[in-house]
């Protein structure tokens, strides 16, 4: 049974997600406040965190980045702002994923289903040969790729920003880390260079390249590469 | 202001002058004419260049001249022999008599030119002291335009002018923007009009038909005009205009620029604050929709099994939630109004006690977060003169603060007496960490929360700022103590109804559990 961390202030939030998460099968663990949370985090050892960025003692984006200075537990940002800049900065702070208020469960449920898969593959092995999303199979020694069996043709550029996505599957990925670590230092900026990029990665490996399930957009904010039957 | 002395008319100072140096030579030869046979005439000489010293000291050279004139005549008349005729006799009394006026008219010269230095730095001194005084008058004035009123009176007063002034050209015809004394005839300001448009303003202040006008002139750009009118306006004082004009421009510029420099800080902290505002109603307004939406999909749900503590659990939130943006819609409906001044006080006899009472049950659990609330009153309250409906919302604003401040099921107690005749205090007791005297004026403001340091401002504040609201418009007030032993009191006075007396006792435990 998964155990979910929630930090959050608002009690009554709290008391509908709980019931609604406890009724789908995961274990709760609830703070109110960042401080707690930190702790609960050490002590218990949750399998996701749910973090609300507006929280009464510290800001959200700073108990993420102390969460990251000794544990890789998957974040999902609950984001009541609306604003992309304060999705981007928990992100870069390495949050995993984010989900706006309001929320359906559903949606939530989804977004954790993920998040416990990424956290099980990050588990097994730390420096993977091949990595399996969906029915993408990248070989990263041999730098090529297969879709469904058939081998596809990437440029190197594309490669590394499909390999890059897929060692960091289920996350959301925001454009400045992309460039960053596809383009190189000094490419922070060139959001258009990944658009055309990512277009043309859409076009060699889904289905549908207009109706993407392996390669996500989150508008104003970054891509994210998940295995269909996990995107709810 | 000083221009007083500059002013002074000159034909007067030479009149004076003659009078003394004249009056003078006149008393000295009265006194020494009895001596006349045991003093030499030139000690008689000596004598006679005292008055010319001081007739010049007083009215300048031509009473230099003058007196030398009558020193000489009555020198030869009364002290050189011949006594009692213009003849001069022996040489030497020739070399006496050319050196009396030698001496009178060098030191005439002299003392005359020290006089017109003196004169001339007394005049600048008392310049600067006017340019100086018209620059403290514009900044001490709360707005430019009262500043430049209050150095148009004075400046009317200094030069006696019956109008003063600041007249701008720009567009067709001339405007006044500013005037202190009588108001210009329409034909004048028609006058006005070509004469400002055509005059060379480097030729110093244009002078028309009892009206002198100057330039503004400040460094981006020609402010308007000074003008000045009256019947007696003298040189002196036209001339000193002049400089007045050109400080006047700086200053008034400067004031200008500070004024809309304040002005526009003003309208950015409004702004920020403004969107502080949105963006804390906006959290506000999400918090309880994401409640009832996470509740709302769970119900909807079929594929998850919900057992029936679950379905209590889901729609009491909704409902609590539901309840929540209720008020906060409420509290938003009431700033408004507030701040468009529409807020409407309908005043009937209620009885303020059972109100207390109503608000406390319908809160319930979720909003008083498990806080025992105890309510008591004293047994012959009296009616209040209040609309319960603002008054409903004001309890409710008071009792959510004291439940969100106050320490985990600390007991909150709603206590309301009648202390001073006429009026009815409920005091809202909770045992928080209190609030420091400082801030408890300021709490009250519609921003206070917004301004507060942290990480998030817990709530857009616009409770307290609706119940001072509220208060006043009921003529009361609302303010803070302490609780003995800690915590905050919150006292709100509201006026009883006249005459109306209502018994029974009330002290009930409402205890939330």
């Amino acid at each position: 049974m998964a155990k979910i961390l929630v930090i959050d202030d608002e009690v009554a939030l709290l008391r509908a997600l709980g019931t609604g998460l406890r009724a789908r099968g995961y274990e709760l663990l609830t703070a109110e406040t960042g401080e707690d949370g930190l702790l609960q985090a050490a002590q218990e050892e949750p399998d996701v965190v749910l973090l609300d960025l507006g929280l009464p003692d510290l800001d959200g984006v700073e108990v993420c980045k102390r969460l990251r200075k000794w544990t890789a537990v998957p974040v999902v940002v609950l984001s009541a702002h609306g604003t992309e800049a304060r999705k981007v900065e928990a992100l870069d702070s390495g949050a995993d994923d984010f989900i706006t208020k309001p929320f359906g469960m559903p949606e939530l449920e989804a977004r954790l289903r993920v998040a416990l898969r990424h956290r099980r593959a990050l588990a097994g092995a730390p420096e993977e040969a091949t990595i399996e999303v969906g029915p993408i199979v990248i070989d990263i020694a041999g730098r090529s790729v297969r879709v469904d069996g058939h081998p596809v043709d990437l440029t190197p550029r594309e490669f590394d920003l499909l390999a890059f996505l897929a060692r960091n599957r289920g996350r959301v990925i925001t454009h400045r880390v992309l460039l960053e670590e596809v383009w190189g230092e000094g490419y922070g900026t060139e959001t258009h260079y990944l658009r055309v990029y990512v277009n043309h990665l859409r076009k060699k490996v889904e289905a549908d390249p207009a109706h993407p399930r392996l390669l996500h957009t989150s508008p104003g904010i970054g891509y994210q590469l998940v295995s269909p039957d996990e995107s709810g | 202001v000083g221009f007083q002395t500059s002013v002074a008319q000159p034909w007067r100072r030479t009149v004076a002058g003659l009078a003394v140096t004249v009056g003078g030579i006149a008393l000295a030869t009265g006194a020494l004419v009895p001596f006349r046979d045991h003093i030499s005439a030139d000690a008689a000489a000596l004598v006679l260049v005292v008055p010319v010293v001081l007739g010049v000291i007083v009215g300048g050279f031509p009473a230099a001249v003058a007196g030398v004139i009558a020193g000489f005549l009555a020198y030869d008349f009364f002290f050189i022999r011949p006594f009692h005729t213009l003849s001069v006799g022996r040489a030497e009394n020739w070399i006496g008599l050319v050196v009396y006026a030698v001496v009178g008219l060098a030191v005439g010269l002299v003392v005359d030119q020290l006089q017109r230095a003196r004169l001339e730095a007394q005049r600048h001194a008392d310049e600067t002291q006017v340019l100086y005084d018209l620059s403290r008058l514009i900044a001490a004035e709360p707005t430019v335009d009262a500043g430049l009123h209050r150095v148009l009176r004075q400046l009317r007063g200094a030069v006696s002018a019956s109008t003063a002034a600041v007249v701008s050209d720009e567009g067709d015809t001339p405007e006044v923007t500013a005037i202190e004394g009588d108001r210009f005839h329409d034909d004048h300001i028609a006058a006005l009009g070509p004469i400002l448009a055509s005059a060379d303003l480097s030729a110093g202040p244009i002078v028309a038909d009892q009206l002198t006008a100057i330039p503004l002139d400040a460094p981006t750009g020609r402010l308007g005009f000074l003008v000045v009118a009256g019947d007696h306006l003298q040189d002196d004082a036209r001339r000193l205009l002049v400089p007045f004009a050109k400080q006047m421009a700086i200053t008034v510029e400067r004031a200008r620029l500070a004024e809309e420099a304040t002005r526009s800080k003003t309208l950015e902290e409004v702004d920020r604050l403004r969107s502080a505002l949105m963006g804390a109603v906006s959290h506000d307004l999400r918090t309880p929709l994401a409640c009832i939406k996470a509740s709302v999909s769970d119900l909807l749900d079929s594929s998850v099994a919900l057992d029936d503590t679950d379905r209590v659990t889901l729609l009491s939130t909704i409902e609590d939630e539901a309840d929540r943006l209720t008020r906060l819609v409420a509290n938003l409906l009431d700033m408004s109004r507030i701040e468009a001044g529409a807020l409407e006080v309908r005043r009937t006899a209620t009885p303020i006690d059972e109100l207390v009472e109503t608000v406390v049950n319908r809160l319930g659990t979720s909003v008083l977060r498990g806080h025992p609330v105890t309510v008591d009153a004293d047994e012959d309250l009296p009616l209040g003169d209040i609309d319960y409906v603002l008054i409903d919302q004001l309890l409710t604003n008071l009792l959510e603060n004291a439940a969100q401040h106050g320490p985990d099921r600390g007991p909150i107690r709603v206590h309301t007496t009648c202390l001073v005749s006429g009026w009815i205090d409920i005091h809202v007791v909770d045992q928080g960490p209190g609030i420091d005297v400082a801030e408890r004026d300021r709490i009250f403001g519609l921003f206070y929360r917004l301004r507060q340091a942290g990480p998030r401002p817990s709530g857009t504040g616009l409770g307290l700022a609706i119940c001072h609201a509220i208060a006043l418009a009921h003529g009361g007030r609302i303010w803070i103590e302490s609780t003995p032993g800690g915590g905050a009191t919150f006292v709100v006075r509201l006026p009883a109804a006249v005459a109306q007396q209502r018994s029974g006792p009330l002290l009930r435990d409402l205890s939330a559990e």
